[in-house]
Formats: structure tokens, C-alpha cells, sequence
């Protein structure tokens, strides 16, 4: 594979595929976006986004359904929305609730409409619609104390119940987590009868900062969460039938070399990626048995 | 007499294209030279070292693999200069790798971020990063594709069912049997047709690699590791089907009188046991092509070495030549054999020297021509004169002795079943295995004890992909070898798996009635659970993964396998399913209108309609991208997106307003004059099919382009100056009650006020040509007073606008809304007055 070049004149901090792996966004120091379009194996730009007044630290693709979406966070302590329309990106609205720098964004299942989740760290997370009629209505839950380094959605998930009657009535069950200073993971589940999130569980087990929590993107499997912390370990929780205990499983009994900075799955759920400040990409899988076993490194 | 054996040994394992130094060697080759072509390839290997430092190269020629962990290992880039973090002029304690995987598995990024600011070049670099086992060759979805095609003919054969006494039970059981071993076979046979088309492009690859670009250098080192895993893919599964797709256990009759056994064995029919030997020969000699023509050659080559009294003799009178001559007949290849014999010169050396013995070469020969591996009746009676041979041997007065005696004896001996020779000239268990099989007693119910006795006098090579996993399945052991040969090749794997239990191979879960209570029967809604069985996590695992590989024509093979897939446990196997189907199918990369066909008709099939829903909003949003709004809004309505419908309908309507005109827009001017009752005129204009138009319109379009088909008319009307049945069409507009605001103020800016109410000078329309009745200008009226607001932001930009473009024509225009709005009001009056008078 060849490397993209000069994407950008500092620090790139982010860089995300969209839905189809079509196009690329990137982020970086020098406050902007980059837009690239894939064709194969080579990467052309074709837009830069100006608009942060800080460093870009992440950026994520709404679901195609909302059209070209793209939405970005910042040291600025805003969130940017931008849409590609006949071919021009434009900034088609922020978000400005936080005080403090906004370290992370994801868009939620497109089940849920254009809903956005940002964590900063000013210790708040904010939930924010983005409704057809172009308005906003945000949901801003004191989640970590001393700050929120990550925060990511559950995959749209359906339950059932007993409506009181013969049949069953089917809801969502909207939950995401964040991964904070406190050292802690807390998991936040929607209340729709006071239209807000509330704190479902709180997940002891790291000793350090948690740097980056991400939730298994497939319904296919069981709830699956990775955390990652400063404390150079990952921990897997998982959650039989989307209730009851969280189980904690350390991804390996010894410690990581060094503190561990991010983790991303793969579209099935089915590879943990894994980067540490070792300079080392472990990839990760369960095996049939239900242990975890080490299924790739990238190394330079 | 004398014909070279390279000419007839076959290319047993098809190693003959990749280049010596590249290939597997066999570690023990008798310690002919062995010694000094090592020496020679450390050699080699050390310039190789010292030469890619040079240049500044990461030797990619191999598969890295970590030493400690023994997983394969990606590389960020394949020139060291484009390493920063291993760059020490570069290096920072503060740089750190981060990765991030992409929704396709050839498609993920890292990047090094640093907490420094300072700023480095590489700081500004991507790497993109495929994940390893990823075949993005064009034969793979090929080999998939006729794998799945195997899998789906399969139909009910797909479910091993457990089977009870009956005489119908007996033959649907053997039926059965027949169905899965034949698809076993065919899946061995694409294999190798795969193996075999790699080779091909390995070799022409390797043809161009000088000139080649470091990207196809890439495709070809790859091509080169594939090959070797499909090889030892290939070996594990020749050995599968000779243990357990050919002598099935319902062709064997319990008997444990030895004397019956033999003769009523499982290779109770001829054709039976010609296809054992056959597949059994196949997987020895496939697996590691030993003995080689090189190695053949020094045998040859090195007639000098042998013992002293025997050097005048030839090759003949060398140990080595009785072991090459002894392998070959452990691995039934008797052609080989008989030309080794042939060349070495022997019969012409016995012929002077010892006719008796002579003959008894003669009659190896003979033999070894005629060994029947079509029949058991006649390998009884070959078996029988190959003892016979043996005791002529013993009993003739031979005028030779010494070793030349003692060797002959041996390959006799072998011959003739004898298990300490067997296992003492062979080089590997499987070679034993092979001997007992071919020479002492041919059944499977003995394997067990060969393999014993085998493995006790040659031990498991650990170091290779596939002797571990044959002797798991000669122990009956499959469930253990699934996660070997899924690391060789999960495609292979996967289909591996399924036929294996169709077939009975891997036993299923077993129920506690702790499973099946309430709180642990949702468990099974897991696609993955354990619960549905080896084979069902394979197939499924391999279906995602061809749904991440960004080639469209996996993804019907994917969704296939997730709907044909049996799961053990038979329950809430519908759901999960169409679960899985309805999360995956939007990441399907389509292109064209066969495409979103096919993906609709999945979504019918398995009753997705939120699928379908989300598909037709991306298509509308696709569709508006490419300036489509039509299309666009037919997406929209089929996705229920009645909002979207709206506003683009009305989006429409503005811009033909603004622009005075119809749109130059076909299909929408085809949809304003469809079912009209005087389109006549329109569909002269425009040609459009109406199945078409009747494609694109919903009824949800009939209603949100009602007004544009009006104020279409309203056009049409006015170019032909007939005034009246515009003026009807334009207040039929003025009067429609979901109109918005603004457009209010842009009718009457645009058509009414210009072309009906201004002063009679500047008026397009006289009195005479139209009669305003009363009835009418009230219903006017009322509309301005229901909607006219001057308030209403989008109004005044509108008006802003068209005061400025009208400024040039007339008639003019107030400054301000609300003055416009009195005026209008006026003129009304005015023209009611008019009508009284």
C-alpha cells in the first residue's frame, strides 16, 4: 500500500473511512479536515474544511442516509457539522455547549436519526439531534469529573417486552459509554420519560486514566466493550442479553508494554485493533472458546 | 531401458516453479551435500541481508512472523527511509502509532501522532494498512464462488442426521454419504484448480519482476505465501477425504474374526479401494514431494560413495539407491521405481553375474507393473507372490552376497508386508503409514496401530502447517484441526467445516437442561454461539469477512451462506439470521440498478423493510448529489420520507417560479403532463416513456408535485395568450392551501400583479381578454389576507429579489412588502369595481 503524503502540515490526530470506504476524512493540529476520495489504492484530496479555531482532534461520517455528513470536534471546545452538496463541503452547523475541548464524537445508529455524541473535558457528554427542520436539541449529562476522553455508541439494539396485554411491544434500547480521567467506565442508557440518559452501570477496573473506550459495532455478538487505558491494560466487559452484570475479562494477564491509546473494531465485531505507545498495532479476536487471541501486529 | 526417471517423476507437490532457495527443503536428504548447501545458503542469506541493508529495503520476499507470538506481522511501509519512528534522526520519545480499522479489511490507517510540537515531516504521513489473509486475487472469488456453489447443491444433505435402524434409514444414510463425500471431492478438486492458477500467475508474475513496480513486487510475494498455505491446505484436506469421505462406516461389517476381516473389510468393492489408494498415494506424495528429482540425481550422481566392493558395480551398490529405491515403493510410486531400477543398471550387472537373481529382479518388476490397486481379491494373490519371491530369494543359490544380497532382500521384504523393514526405511510416519497400508494388511481398522508404531519410530514435524493436523484426523479428531487450517485458509476452512458435518464428522453440543431454561435460551440468538457448532462460526465468520472485502460479487455468496448455514439448535434460527442479513446488507457497495434490484429483493425476501427504507433514503440522497431530484424524490417516498418529498417538491416549484419557466427538467415535465386529459401538446414535447414516469411517481410525488404540474399548465396557458384558463390555474394555485407563504408573494410578484392587475398600459392582458368576477377576486382577497405576511423572512428576500431583477421591466415595485401588498389590495378593489360597472 502506498502512503498518502503531506496530508497535512501538522499533527494528524485522526483519519476515518466513510460508510463504503469511499472516502477518507483526516484531522489534525493545524485546525483543519481533509476530505480524500479512495479509488483503489490511491487517495485524492478533494476538499480541505476550515472552520476550528484549535486543533482537530476527531472526525466521524454520518450514516449515508443523511447524505454526505461529516462532523468534527475540537480544542476549540465546538463541534462542526459539515455537508458535501453538488460536489462543495459546507459548515452547516455547530454545536458550542462545551467549555473545554471536545476530545470525541461518534454518530449514533442511524436507527436513532442524525443524533451525534461528543465528550469533552469539561467532565460532560452532550447528545445532540439534528433535526430535518435544521434545529438542535442537545442532552449534556455530567458523565467524568475530571474530564471524558471517549465515548461510543452501542449498536441500535430492539428488546422485548410485555405491553401488559397478549402482545409484545419492541423497544429501543439506546446506550452508549465513556471512557473518563476518573479512571472509570460508565455505561448510559436512554430514559425516554424524561428524555435524557442515565447511568446504567459503572465499571471499576483500570488504575490510570481511561484513554479510549469503544463499543462492538455488530448486534451479532453479545454486548462487547474494550477499554483502554494509561495503565497499560485492556479490558474486555461484556453483557449477556443486554442486561445484568458486566463481565470483565483482561484482553492478556500481563501488562502492555506501554499505555494503550486506542481501540477500534471492525465492522463485524470481530477484530479488536488495538495501539499503544510501544509503537505497536495488535489486532485482537476470540476464538470459539472464548478467549482472546492475538491475530496480527502492525509494526513499521 | 535406461530412460531417465525425471522424465516420469511427477511434479508431486507442484513446488517445481518457485526457485530453490525459495522453496521447502526437506531436512533430511541422507547428508548427501546436505551440509554444504546449507553452508551456501547462510552464505547466500547473509549477502541477501547485507545487500537489502544497502539499499535500504525491508526484505519482503518472506512472511514475517513474530517470534513470540507467532502472528504474522504488517509492515507500515516497505522502505526503511519511510520509517519515522525506527528513523533515529527522527526518533521521539513523544511519537506514538495509532491505528484505526476501516469498514473493509483492505482498507485501515495509521498514522503517528506526537505530544511534542515539534513537527516532523512524518508527522503528515498515512499508512494505509491491509489486514492480513486478506485474497484480494481475482481467482479468489472464483474458488469461493464454486466452493459455495458445492455448498448450496448439498441442499438437505447440508444436516447430518443421526440414523436409526431401518432398512430406509440404512440407504438414505448411504445416499447421504455418497452426496457429501462427492462434494468433498469436488471441493478438493477446485483446490487444486485454485492452487494451480496461482502457480500460473506466480510464474508469469515472476517473469516481470524485474521491471515490476514495489506494488506488484507485492502481489507477488503474496501470490508466493498463499500458495504455500493452500498447499498445505490441500495436503490436510487429501487427507480428510482418504480417512473419512471414501471407506464410510456403513460399508463396514463388525467382525473381529482377523480372517473375515480381511476379506470382508471396508474396501468391500473394487472401486472402493482403488479410489483409498489412489487419494492415499496422492496425499503422501502431494505433501511434501519427496523423494525430489534433485535429490535423485545426487543419488545417481554419487555412485562413488558407496562401499568399496561395490564401487565397479554402479549406483546399484550404494546404500543410497536402495533407500531411494525402498522410498519410492513405501509411497506406492512404482513407475518411479521400476525406471529407478531400470537406469541403475542392476539387471544388466545380475544377467553376468547371477541368473537366479536376475530373475528375481525380473519378477519384481513384474510386480511392482502389476500391483492391483483395484482389487482386494487380486491383492491377496499379488501379496502372495511377492512371498513367494521372497522365499525363491532365500532359497536360491545366488552367486552374489554381501550387501547387494542383504538389499535386495530388504525391498523384498518391504514388498511383502515385512513391518520392521517398512518401518525402518522410511523417512517419515506417513511413509510407514503408506508401507502398512500398501503392504501388510490394507484396512482402516488397523490405522490406529499403524499410526501408533509410525509416530513411535518417527516423530510429528511440528514445524510444518499440515503432520499434526492428518494425525488428528486419522484419530478421528476433526474438531481440532478447524482452527490450523482456518489459519491457512479460512475460506477453505469454512467449507471444510460444513461438509464435515454433514458428513457426521464433528460431534454437535450437547444440551444440559441448564441450557435450555429460559434465562439461557436467548443465548442462542448469538450468531456465534457455541451452541450452533464449529461449522456454523466458520461459515458465518467467513461470510463477514466477504462482506469486508469490498467486492461486490462475494456479497451473494455471503448472504447465502448465512441463509443456507444450519444451525444445530434449530431455534429462533430465522431471526437471528435475518438479523444478521438486515445489519450487513447496507454496507453493500452497489453501483448499479441490477445492484440496488438484487438488494431490494433481499430486503422482500427476508421482510427488511427498515432496509429497504434506509436504501431508498441513501439512494435519494445519492440521486440529489448527482443533481437527480426527481429520482431523488421517488427514493425519498419509497423510504416514507414524506418531509423530504415535501420540501424537494416544493424546491422545484421555487426554482421554475423563479425562473419564470417550466423547468428544463424532461422527466419532471413528463410527470406534470401525465394523466392529464389534455397532455397531448405536453408528451409532444417530451418523449418519456409512461412506464417510466408510472416507475418514478409515487402517489405521495402526486400529491407533493401537484402544483408544479399547475403552475406547468399556468405556462403553457400563458404562451398561448389564453388568459382566462391561466388566470384560473394561477388562483387555483393562489387558493391551494398547503402552499407556503413565500410563494404566495412570488405568484402574485411574478404572474398575477405583471400580467393582471397592474395599470392597463403595462398590463399584458385588456379587459376584454379576461373577465375578473367578483367571485373570483374575493377568493383572491382571501387568500392574501389568510397568507400574505410581511413579516415572514423567506417572503421578503423573495420579494427583495424580484424588486431588483423586475426594476428593469415593469412594472415597478414599492420599496417595502407591506406597500406592495395594499397595492395588490387596490388593484383588487379595483377590479371589483370594474365588474360592477
Amino acid at each position: 500500500m502506498v502512503a498518502i503524503t503531506n496530508a497535512h502540515n501538522e499533527l494528524i490526530h485522526d483519519a476515518v473511512l466513510d460508510y463504503y470506504g469511499k472516502r477518507l476524512a483526516t484531522c489534525s493540529s493545524d485546525k483543519t479536515i481533509k476530505i480524500f476520495e479512495v479509488e483503489g489504492e490511491n487517495y485524492k484530496l478533494i476538499d480541505t474544511l476550515i472552520g476550528h479555531e484549535g486543533p482537530v482532534w476527531r472526525v466521524d461520517w454520518a450514516h449515508p442516509k443523511f447524505g454526505t455528513i461529516l462532523a468534527s470536534c475540537s480544542y476549540d471546545g465546538k463541534v462542526l457539522i459539515w455537508k458535501e452538496e453538488n460536489g462543495r463541503w459546507s459548515q452547516i452547523a455547530s454545536h458550542a455547549v462545551h467549555s473545554a475541548s471536545v476530545n470525541s464524537i461518534q454518530w449514533a445508529p442511524h436507527e436513532y436519526g442524525a443524533v451525534l455524541l461528543a465528550a469533552a473535558s469539561d467532565g460532560k457528554v452532550s447528545v445532540v439531534e439534528f433535526k430535518e427542520n435544521g434545529t438542535l436539541s442537545p442532552i449534556i449529562i455530567d458523565a467524568h469529573a475530571i474530564g471524558v476522553n471517549s465515548a461510543s455508541w452501542a449498536p441500535a439494539t430492539i428488546i422485548q417486552g410485555n405491553n401488559g396485554g397478549d402482545g409484545k411491544n419492541v423497544d429501543e434500547l439506546r446506550r452508549f459509554v465513556t471512557g473518563g480521567a476518573d479512571n472509570l467506565v460508565k455505561v448510559w442508557k436512554y430514559n425516554k420519560e424524561n428524555s435524557t440518559y442515565i447511568l446504567d452501570d459503572t465499571l471499576e477496573g483500570h488504575s490510570d486514566w481511561v484513554r479510549d473506550v469503544a463499543w462492538s459495532p455488530s448486534v451479532l455478538l453479545r454486548s462487547y466493550l474494550a477499554s483502554v487505558s494509561q495503565d497499560r491494560s485492556c479490558i474486555i466487559w461484556t453483557q449477556e442479553d443486554n442486561e445484568g452484570p458486566w463481565k470483565k475479562t483482561e484482553l492478556q494477564q500481563e501488562k502492555f508494554p506501554d499505555v494503550l491509546w486506542r481501540a477500534s473494531w471492525s465492522l463485524s465485531g470481530n477484530i479488536l485493533a488495538l495501539s499503544g505507545g510501544d509503537n505497536k498495532v495488535t489486532l485482537w479476536k476470540e476464538n470459539l472458546e472464548g478467549n482472546w487471541e492475538s491475530a496480527g501486529e502492525v509494526e513499521q | 531401458m535406461t530412460k531417465s526417471t525425471n522424465d516420469l517423476l511427477m511434479d508431486t507437490n507442484n513446488f517445481d516453479f518457485i526457485d530453490d532457495n525459495e522453496s521447502i527443503n526437506d531436512d533430511d536428504n541422507m547428508g548427501l551435500d546436505q551440509e554444504s548447501k546449507h553452508s551456501d545458503a547462510v552464505d547466500s542469506d547473509k549477502e541477501e541481508e547485507e545487500q537489502n541493508d544497502e539499499d535500504e529495503d525491508i526484505d519482503d520476499t518472506s512472511f514475517e512472523i513474530d517470534p513470540v507470538s507467532n502472528v504474522p506481522i504488517i509492515r507500515l511501509t516497505k522502505k526503511k527511509s519511510d520509517l519515522p519512528l525506527k528513523n533515529t534522526s527522527t526518533l521521539s520519545s513523544s511519537s506514538h502509532l495509532k491505528f484505526k480499522l476501516g469498514p473493509l479489511n483492505s482498507q485501515n490507517l495509521a498514522f503517528i501522532t506526537e505530544n511534542s510540537t515539534k513537527s516532523h515531516a512524518y508527522n503528515s504521513i498515512l499508512y494505509p494498512i491491509q489486514l492480513p489473509n486478506v485474497d484480494n486475487s481475482k481467482e479468489f472469488p472464483v474458488y469461493v464462488s464454486k466452493l459455495f456453489e458445492i455448498y448450496n447443491d448439498l441442499g438437505d444433505d447440508r444436516v447430518f442426521t443421526i440414523p436409526t435402524f431401518g432398512l430406509i434409514k440404512s440407504s438414505s444414510l448411504k445416499n447421504h454419504n455418497v452426496v457429501v463425500n462427492m462434494a468433498m471431492e469436488t471441493m478438493i478438486n477446485e483446490l487444486e484448480i485454485f492452487i494451480n492458477t496461482l502457480q500460473k500467475n506466480y510464474e508469469s508474475e515472476k517473469e516481470h519482476q524485474q521491471e515490476e513496480q514495489e506494488q506488484e513486487r507485492q502481489q507477488y510475494v503474496e501470490i508466493g505465501s498463499k500458495f504455500f498455505m493452500l498447499e498445505d491446505s490441500l495436503t490436510i484436506l487429501n487427507c480428510l477425504k482418504t480417512f473419512h469421505f471414501i471407506c464410510d462406516n456403513n460399508n463396514i461389517e463388525t467382525n473381529d474374526d482377523e480372517q473375515d476381516f480381511i476379506s470382508n473389510d471396508e474396501f468391500d468393492t473394487d472401486s472402493i479401494r482403488n479410489k483409498f489408494i489412489t487419494s492415499l498415494l496422492c496425499w503422501i506424495n502431494r505433501s511434501d514431494g519427496q523423494p525430489d528429482e534433485a535429490y535423485i540425481e545426487q543419488v545417481f550422481n554419487n555412485n562413488t560413495t558407496g562401499v568399496n566392493e561395490h564401487e565397479s558395480k554402479g549406483v546399484f551398490g550404494t546404500i543410497f539407491f536402495w533407500k531411494l529405491l525402498n522410498q519410492l515403493l513405501l509411497r506406492g510410486l512404482f513407475q518411479q521405481a521400476i525406471l529407478c531400477i531400470e537406469r541403475s543398471n542392476i539387471l544388466e550387472y545380475l544377467e553376468t553375474q547371477c541368473s537366479s537373481s536376475f530373475q528375481i529382479m525380473k519378477d519384481l518388476i513384474s510386480l511392482l507393473e502389476n500391483y492391483p490397486t483395484d482389487s482386494y481379491t487380486k491383492f491377496r494373490e499379488w501379496k502372495a507372490y511377492t512371498l513367494q519371491l521372497l522365499s525363491n530369494f532365500n532359497d536360491s543359490e545366488n552367486k552374489i552376497s554381501g550387501e547387494l544380497r542383504d538389499s535386495i532382500e530388504d525391498t523384498l521384504l518391504i514388498i511383502s508386508g515385512n513391518e520392521n523393514k517398512i518401518l525402518y526405511y522410511s523417512k517419515t510416519w506417513y511413509e510407514s503409514l503408506s508401507g502398512f497400508l500398501l503392504y501388510y494388511i490394507p484396512s482402516l481398522k488397523l490405522i490406529q496401530q499403524y499410526l501408533q508404531l509410525s509416530l513411535e519410530r518417527h516423530s510429528l514435524d511440528l514445524t510444518n502447517n499440515w503432520e499434526n493436523s492428518c494425525v488428528k484426523i486419522i484419530q478421528n479428531n476433526i474438531h481440532s484441526i478447524l482452527p490450523q487450517l482456518e489459519s491457512l485458509d479460512s475460506c477453505t476452512a469454512a467449507f471444510t467445516a460444513a461438509i464435515c458435518e454433514a458428513k457426521g464428522l464433528l460431534e454437535p453440543f450437547e444440551y444440559t437442561t441448564n441450557d435450555l431454561t429460559d434465562e439461557n435460551a436467548n443465548e442462542i440468538e448469538d450468531l456465534f454461539s457455541r451452541k450452533n457448532g464449529m461449522a456454523s462460526y466458520l461459515i458465518n465468520n467467513f461470510a463477514l469477512e466477504l462482506c469486508s472485502s469490498n467486492d461486490k460479487q462475494l456479497w451473494p455468496i455471503a448472504i447465502g451462506l448465512i441463509s443456507l448455514c444450519p444451525q444445530q439448535n434449530g431455534l429462533n434460527n430465522y431471526s437471528i439470521k435475518k438479523l444478521t442479513i438486515s445489519e450487513l446488507l447496507l454496507h453493500y457497495p452497489f453501483e448499479t440498478n441490477d445492484d440496488i434490484e438484487w438488494m431490494l429483493s433481499i430486503c422482500a425476501q427476508w421482510k427488511l423493510p427498515r432496509v429497504a427504507k434506509s436504501l431508498y433514503t441513501i439512494l435519494g440522497n445519492q440521486m440529489l448529489y448527482q443533481g437527480s431530484t426527481i429520482e431523488a424524490i421517488t427514493n425519498f417516498s419509497k423510504a416514507g420520507k414524506f418531509e423530504l418529498v415535501k420540501q424537494y417538491s416544493w424546491t422545484l416549484f421555487e426554482a421554475s417560479i423563479l425562473n419564470n419557466a417550466p423547468l428544463d427538467d424532461q422527466i419532471l415535465n413528463a410527470i406534470a403532463t401525465y394523466n392529464t386529459t389534455n397532455s397531448n401538446s405536453a408528451n409532444k414535447i417530451v418523449s418519456i416513456p409512461n412506464y417510466i414516469i408510472y416507475n418514478l411517481l409515487t402517489s405521495a410525488m402526486r400529491q407533493t408535485l401537484a402544483p408544479y404540474a399547475v403552475l406547468y399548465q399556468f405556462y403553457q396557458a400563458r404562451d398561448n395568450q389564453e388568459w382566462a384558463k391561466a388566470l384560473r390555474l394561477l388562483i387555483s394555485l393562489i387558493e391551494f392551501p398547503y402552499l407556503p407563504k413565500c410563494y404566495l408573494i412570488l405568484l402574485v410578484m411574478k404572474f398575477l400583479y405583471p400580467i393582471y392587475l397592474c395599470d392597463d398600459d403595462d398590463s399584458k392582458v385588456k379587459g376584454d381578454d379576461v373577465v375578473f368576477d367578483e367571485f373570483l377576486i374575493l377568493n383572491i382577497i382571501e387568500s392574501l389576507e389568510d397568507k400574505w405576511d410581511n413579516d415572514d423572512i423567506k417572503s421578503k428576500e423573495f420579494y427583495e429579489k424580484e424588486k431588483t431583477i423586475a426594476s428593469t421591466n415593469c412594472p415597478s415595485f414599492p420599496k417595502e412588502l407591506h406597500e406592495f401588498n395594499k397595492i395588490v389590495k387596490k388593484r383588487l378593489n379595483f377590479k371589483i369595481y370594474e365588474e360592477f360597472m
